[in-house]
């Protein structure tokens, strides 16, 4: 396949003008932050907020993002994102199946990805594909991409919050609607038949990318010359989609391990949300979703216990440093009406959608296809036809 | 790197940042009743007791149960990251 297949020629792009302010301020923050969760919560959690932030890396680097690389392949037929995508989820499979079943490690009892199969993930992954379109990005997307600084991803990250508050007064509605009971690969077939038949899927999705690229193109689109090598790769970027890929999946298993779940993103986008608009006097407290005992402990105790707040707060800051690293942060960019209409409203479909989706493209297709769940499947066609319907309207909001 | 916007992002990252420790300091966990924690077994799990989130009744996975079906906090647990059931996930040892 074609991500990987680049020879790389000597360096032939100076290194970068780091932008000092943006890294002095985003290094002291993640450093502090790291001693402060380490004092007020735990090393645990500093070690997720550090994954966090690795992962904010990987993405920034390797602009590893779902929404572009399903655009891509919907308009020009390439599919080399798509498949870095499907093989990051194919190597966390490797490993998230098996620790799955042993049940607990290091003494730490361990929990999947793993959801009912029904018309909430259905509905709401494909409100979540046509968002992702509109928006520009997903829930990593959304936050490295805001932590490189983009404006208009704020405005993304702002509605899905509200989103996703929505989705939470109305998720109790949902759920009651027809649904299988959930359907883990590993228990239904065994550890290898559990990781087999996902790698087999994941493998046939890849060779469907192949044929429509040689199709449309004759061949598959070769990887661009590395503009650096070596550390100054590392530290500067670009990444290849395959070390964003192969870095991904590491850290989406190193996460299991600490955390006792998979990697998340958006449930804290609905915690935000929620501990904000009690702050204002909405007693958000009174809502069936938020009075679940799991979900009340949420809102009440600290956000710094929140894993997949605390993993978010470190990919934030994680991306900002790398997007500082090449000179790249807060870039100027004109923000059309149009397009801030389209971010609000895309926000506002992912935040909704994920709430009633079980997740987003981590939460629930990686890390749900990655812990052999077959409502990742699901959630995978469903929000790539939404995916297909948001290219389609794009236009209709000047986005390119 | 544009002024403007590094400025806005300024503006965000103080927000944010005095929102978080406004949070933590009236959410502080010594302020918090009580939580039974502990490991995943009958007793002290809090997926097996009455007050199970995740049974039926105020079951927030009802229909469907992803709670129902074994033990919930088992391998494979149904009450997975991003459920209703998790990411605060009362079947898990500790809340997430």
């Amino acid at each position: 396949m074609s991500m990987a297949t680049a020879t790389l020629p000597s360096s032939t792009v100076p290194t970068p003008a780091v932008d000092r302010g943006p890294i002095l301020i985003a290094a002291l923050a993640f450093l502090a932050g790291a001693v402060l969760l380490t004092d007020l919560v735990g090393l645990r959690q500093a070690g997720l907020f550090l994954i966090g932030g690795l992962c904010g890396v990987a993405l920034y680097h390797a602009a590893f993002g779902f929404t572009a690389g399903w655009r891509r392949f919907v308009t020009d037929r390439r599919g080399a994102g798509m498949r870095a995508q499907l093989l990051m989820v194919g190597i966390a499979a490797l490993a998230i199946i098996p620790l799955l079943s042993l049940g607990t490690v290091f003494g730490k009892p361990l929990a999947g990805a793993i959801a009912p199969v029904g018309i909430s993930v259905l509905i709401g992954a494909a409100l979540f594909g046509l968002g992702m379109q509109l928006g520009g990005g997903c829930g990593s997307g959304t936050l490295f991409t805001v932590g490189g600084g983009s404006a208009r991803m704020l405005v993304t990250l702002a509605f899905f919050i509200a989103g996703a508050v929505i989705g939470t007064a109305q998720l109790p509605w949902w759920l009651e609607q027809p649904a299988w009971q959930p359907i883990a690969l590993g228990s239904e077939f065994g550890v290898a038949g559990g990781i087999a038949v996902t790698l087999i899927g994941l493998a046939l999705l890849a060779l469907v990318t192949v044929w429509f690229e040689r199709r449309r193109h004759g061949g598959l689109e070769a990887a661009k010359p590395a503009p650096r090598r070596g550390i100054e790769r590392v530290l500067h970027g670009p990444w290849p989609l395959l070390w964003g890929a192969v870095a991904l999946a590491l850290l989406n298993i190193a996460t299991l391990i600490v955390a006792g779940h998979p990697w998340s993103i958006t449930y804290a986008f609905g915690l935000w949300g929620a501990k904000a608009i009690q702050a204002v006097g909405v007693p958000v407290e009174t809502w069936t979703f938020w009075s679940w005992p799991a979900q009340a402990r949420a809102l009440n105790r600290s956000v710094l216990f929140d894993t997949t707040s605390v993993m978010d707060f470190g990919l934030i800051l994680g991306a900002g440093i790398a997007a500082a690293l090449t000179g790249k942060f807060a870039p100027r960019a004109k923000l059309p009406w149009r397009s801030l209409l389209a971010a609000a409203l895309g926000g506002l479909l992912m935040g909704y959608g994920a709430r009633l989706s079980f997740g987003c493209n981590i939460g629930a297709l990686f890390s749900g296809i990655a812990s052999g769940s077959v409502h990742g499947w699901l959630w995978f066609a469903a929000a790539f036809a939404g995916s297909w319907l948001g290219v389609k309207l794009r236009p209709a909001f000047r986005l390119e | 790197m544009n002024d403007r916007n590094t400025l806005l992002f300024g503006t965000v990252f103080v927000l944010a940042t005095a929102g978080i420790v406004a949070d933590h300091v009236t959410h502080t966990p010594s302020s918090l009743p009580p939580v039974v924690a502990g490991p995943v077994t009958a007793g002290g799990n809090p997926c097996a007791a009455g007050g199970n989130p995740c049974a039926a009744g105020g079951n927030p996975c009802a229909a469907g149960n992803p709670c129902s079906a074994g033990n919930p906090c088992s391998a494979g647990n149904p009450c997975a990251a991003a459920n209703p059931c998790s990411a605060g996930n009362p079947c898990a040892a500790r809340p997430m």
